[in-house]
């Protein structure tokens, strides 16, 4: 596993926020999704 | 035409008719983000960790796989909506609308995180986080068209009215497309230019360049199958309050 040195707070910076802005897509279609489908079902 | 032709183009049509592709996408999707997981795991990991360091810029340039390929597919997935806009106002094809109004909010989060990476990449390498650069201006020109793009859809109501005002949107916004494309050969920036896009000689090392493209396919088939999702949510949506307004 590769030492970033002092772009470490950078690298990791730029992955999570990624990961938390694509987390956050697949949470909105999933609530969307179940949202409707509790309209639907009454 | 002969009587086959409009028979094939009728079974064209029905192929692409909402409740079909309302099926079709529902067997597809969970396929499409699972493959995408699995690239992304893949070309994160093999980025994060497994490359080598760049020459120039060391252990920084890592970020260039999350940062290139939203950058990337947040230009592809305006000019997906572009076409489906098009098309819409031509030839009044309605799942053409849904398909372009799917891909705004994830093209909208695509555009953040090309502009949010970009300025913890510009941190290190240029000593800024933002530069007023027409590269940079130019995609955050784009981050307001695609929340403008967003906003016409919540705020108009009436059905017709929405998806009209929508497409022309797009059409129209489409035009910072080539703008943000063409900026660094247009004016003198600070961003590079061109190097994964010249396929005849890449600027980049072919170790560098295949977790990348790894990464692009991520990126790409993650926006397939959440636009196929969020899709399907709408036809639903759209077929529910049709039969309510039958009662």
């Amino acid at each position: 596993m590769p030492e970033f040195g002092s772009y470490a707070i950078y690298i990791w910076l730029a992955y999570a926020i990624t990961f938390f802005l694509i987390l956050f897509l697949f949470l909105k279609s999933y609530f969307t999704e179940k949202k409707i489908e509790s309209q639907t079902k009454k | 035409m002969s009587i086959t032709s409009l028979g094939r183009v009728a079974r064209l049509g029905h192929l692409f008719s909402r409740k079909n592709f309302y099926h079709l996408s529902g067997l597809f999707f969970p396929w499409v983000l699972g493959l995408a997981f699995c690239c992304l795991m893949v070309g994160g990991f093999w980025g994060l960790f497994w490359v080598l360091p760049d020459y120039q810029q060391g252990q920084a340039f890592r970020i260039m796989y999350v940062h290139v390929p939203a950058s990337i597919l947040s230009l592809a997935i305006f000019s997906i909506i572009f076409v489906n806009a098009v098309i819409f106002w031509i030839w009044k094809i309605k799942l053409c609308d849904f398909l372009a109004r799917s891909s705004g909010e994830i093209g909208a989060v695509y555009t953040l995180i090309a502009l949010l990476t970009g300025a913890l990449w510009g941190k290190p390498m240029w000593g800024s986080f933002w530069v007023w650069d027409a590269r940079l201006t130019s995609e955050l020109i784009l981050l307001f068209i695609y929340f403008a793009y967003l906003g016409l859809g919540s705020a108009i109501e009436n059905e017709e009215r929405r998806a009209w005002a929508m497409s022309l949107f797009a059409i129209v916004g489409w035009l910072d497309i080539p703008i943000v494309h063409f900026s660094v050969n247009f004016w003198t920036t600070l961003h590079q230019g061109a190097s994964i896009s010249k396929f005849s000689k890449p600027s980049i090392e072919v170790t560098q360049l295949l977790p990348l493209i790894v990464m692009i396919l991520g990126f790409l088939l993650l926006y397939l199958g959440l636009m196929l999702w969020k899709c399907r949510s709408l036809i639903a949506k759209q077929e529910y309050e049709a039969r309510l307004m039958e009662r």
